[in-house]
């Protein structure tokens, strides 16, 4: 899991870090050239000072330090420091030689044509000089490399140590600021974990800084969303279990007098009673498993059907129920439409609505299906001879575990939910009216045809 | 004994009307509401007590109940229903049920409940009835004397019971056909004669008085 305090304090430390090192860099970059413009004008300064002065005792040999030289000349008293100076006169002739070109590797300074700074190997050491004309004088001054080195040095681990100092200092600050600073995140967190674990509360978004309010925002649009689908499961959880009342109210009474039977075929009557009771449970269960299903498989429509071939099959379906009450099933099946939906949700809308139409069709009776096309849609009729149904009761019969007054078929009350579920997740629509030429009911459904187009592009996507 | 059975669902209201037979009761058995109201007027059924369902078509259990209790009418009434939050137990005790059973329920508890029910209505303390060494129990359909069980059919069983629930009193032969079969039922004309005199030859001939023109009652306690 990213840790969005881990992230920063890394990530600042880097910067901080980085930067530091930079910093560093031209400090020490900057401190060593500085020291060393510094140590040239030094040398420049002694040319300065040499220039002025007036070597009486001309030499030709190395000798003890001339005494006419004033205590200025010798600018360091160390003799690893000490520059290294000579003086001549125009012929070349030492006029002035300083302790330490005295003792420079038993030689004297060379004399250099070029005049300026330069860096002349002498021996196994590498020496800056400046040589300079002043007058009838040749001055150079030198000093090793290796001292200037060091001076340098000291002087850029000078400027570091304060950076270096500083940089754990920044990153403390920058760890405990953004701690204090990621505090309400925190708090919204622990907030959301401290809540009972199946809460559809919303987070009260008003004490959570600004940032954070529309992750919290979008985090209570989905708890409400959630909320709606939790109260639907519910209701439907409810009203199931409400549905399984009745029918296991019946279950329990018929194996109660199961028991009271005096003889064999009371007994045989009694166990047939308690069998369709079982029966009427398990088409309840079934008929709640598909309404559950079909609620929760809303997707998009990808899939289209040949009507008049799924209407076929679900009339071989119900041909053996309907002969055994001597019901005759007429179908008109020639509408050459392709529907959406796959050939078992088109089964079940059919098949609910056929086995209505034979519930309620007496014996003897006819139930007609017929489909067509029209108004870019496909029309598909199921007839039936039932009873039909008062008009106020047209529409409720499509609420769940609605069942009309009057109707002993023992039905579940999901059948025509189901179907109205589904046609409508299909985009269509089912209604019910009463026939006018006898009694019985129409039950039309409505279904949006799929466009030759997207016949062909499916045709395409599966070949 | 009489009973009104009000319940709508086919499968559950053939169930109890075997059950309920089997306990002895003469049931009716009506599938509406207005049915239902139609029966409780009727004051020649004479029903000693009604199981009534809540939910029926059109007019409720409970909107019958509060017009025939309206009426004056005090027939036990045991309710049943589904609805088992508590607003609705007592919407439907304060609308005049005397008891109340939730679905689903078991036949030998909704019995148990209309045995006393009727237990209370008459007074007694116990569900037996007993007249001098004569002890009737609704509960195991049985009868005694003494102490030794007398073996009686259901139909003698409901006819003495009649006749032991009201002791010293005259009950005509059609008041007893009445409490013997249900509406359903053909009467035969002897029967109650032909159940009368098999029930004397076990119990004894004093058992059972003729009242010469008005019908039968408990003979008295035998000395």
């Amino acid at each position: 899991m990213s840790s969005l305090r881990k992230g920063l304090t890394l990530w600042l430390w880097a910067a901080v870090a980085l930067v530091g090192a930079i910093c560093v860099l031209i400090g020490y970059w900057q401190a060593r050239k500085e020291t060393q413009e510094q140590l040239d004008y030094q040398m420049q300064q002694v040319v300065h000072i040499l220039a002025g002065q007036t070597f009486t005792a001309p030499s030709a040999s190395l000798g003890p330090a001339p005494p006419a030289v004033s205590p200025m000349v010798r600018i360091s008293h160390d003799a690893d420091d000490d520059l290294i100076v000579s003086v001549r006169d125009q012929q070349g002739h030492l006029l002035y030689a300083s302790r330490a070109n005295r003792q420079l590797s038993g030689s004297l300074l060379p004399v250099l044509d070029s005049l300026g700074f330069q860096t002349v190997l002498l021996g196994d050491e590498t020496y800056r000089v400046f040589v300079a004309q002043a007058g009838n004088k040749r001055i150079e001054i030198a000093q090793s490399v290796d001292v200037i080195r060091e001076a340098e040095e000291a002087v850029g681990l000078a400027t570091l140590l304060p950076i270096l100092l500083l940089l754990p200092v920044l990153g403390m600050v920058i760890g405990f600021v953004i701690r204090r600073e990621l505090r309400p995140l925190n708090a919204a967190a622990s907030l959301i974990a401290s809540r009972p674990p199946l809460s559809l509360e919303l987070l009260p978004v008003e004490a959570m800084p600004r940032e954070v309010r529309p992750l919290a925002d979008e985090i209570n649009r989905l708890l409400d969303r959630l909320k709606t689908a939790v109260q639907r499961e519910q209701r439907f959880l409810t009203d199931a279990a409400h549905a399984l009342r009745t029918p296991l109210t019946a279950l329990q009474l018929q194996a109660d007098v199961l028991g009271g039977a005096r003889d064999p075929s009371e007994k045989a009557a009694r166990l047939e009673q308690l069998r369709a009771g079982i029966r009427r449970v398990r088409r309840l269960s079934e008929q709640l498993l598909s309404l559950a299903r079909s609620e929760s498989t809303a997707g998009p429509l990808t899939v289209s059907t040949e009507l008049d071939q799924a209407l076929e099959e679900v009339l071989a379906l119900h041909t053996a129920a309907a002969s055994s009450r001597e019901i005759t099933l007429h179908a008109d099946t020639h509408s050459n439409a392709r529907v959406y939906g796959n050939t078992r949700r088109l089964t079940l809308i059919f098949g609910n609505l056929l086995d209505n139409a034979v519930r309620y069709t007496p014996a003897g009776g006819q139930v007609r299906v017929c489909a067509r096309t029209e108004d870019n849609c496909a029309k598909i009729e199921v007839w039936d001879e039932g009873c039909g149904l008062p008009p106020e009761e047209l529409e409720r019969v499509f609420e769940r575990f609605y069942r009309a007054p009057g109707d002993d078929s023992n039905g579940s009350g999901l059948g025509l939910a189901t179907v109205d579920t589904l046609v409508r997740q299909l985009g269509g629509r089912v209604v019910l009216k009463n026939r006018l030429d006898r009694t019985g009911l129409i039950a039309t459904v409505t279904l949006p045809l799929v466009s030759p187009l997207e016949v062909e592009s499916e045709a395409t996507a599966t070949s | 004994m009489r009973l009104l059975l009000v319940e709508d669902d086919h499968m559950i209201g053939e169930s109890l009307v075997k059950g309920l037979r089997d306990e002895g009761y003469v049931v009716d058995w009506v599938r509406e509401g207005a049915a239902a109201l139609a029966a409780l007027r009727d004051h020649h059924a004479a029903y000693a007590i009604a199981v009534l369902d809540w939910n029926l078509p059109r007019q409720d259990g409970l909107s019958v109940l509060r017009t025939v209790r309206a009426e004056g009418n005090a027939l036990p009434v045991l309710m049943i229903t589904a609805r088992d939050e508590l607003v609705d137990r007592i919407s439907g005790l304060d609308g005049g049920a005397d008891d109340y059973l939730v679905k689903p329920f078991e036949l030998g508890e909704l019995k148990a409940r209309l045995r006393s029910l009727l237990r209370r209505r008459e007074g007694r303390p116990s569900t037996e009835i007993a007249h001098a060494d004569l002890v009737l129990d609704p509960v195991t359909h049985t009868v005694r004397r003494g102490g030794s069980p007398i073996a009686v059919t259901p139909r003698e069983f409901t006819l003495l019971r009649a006749l032991m629930e009201r002791p010293g009193a005259v009950l005509s032969r059609s008041q007893l056909e009445e409490r013997l079969y249900g509406w359903d039922d053909g009467i035969q004309s002897n029967a109650v004669e032909f159940t009368i005199h098999s029930l004397r030859r076990k119990l004894g001939a004093a058992s059972i008085e003729n009242v010469r023109g008005v019908g039968w009652r408990l003979g008295e306690a035998p000395p």
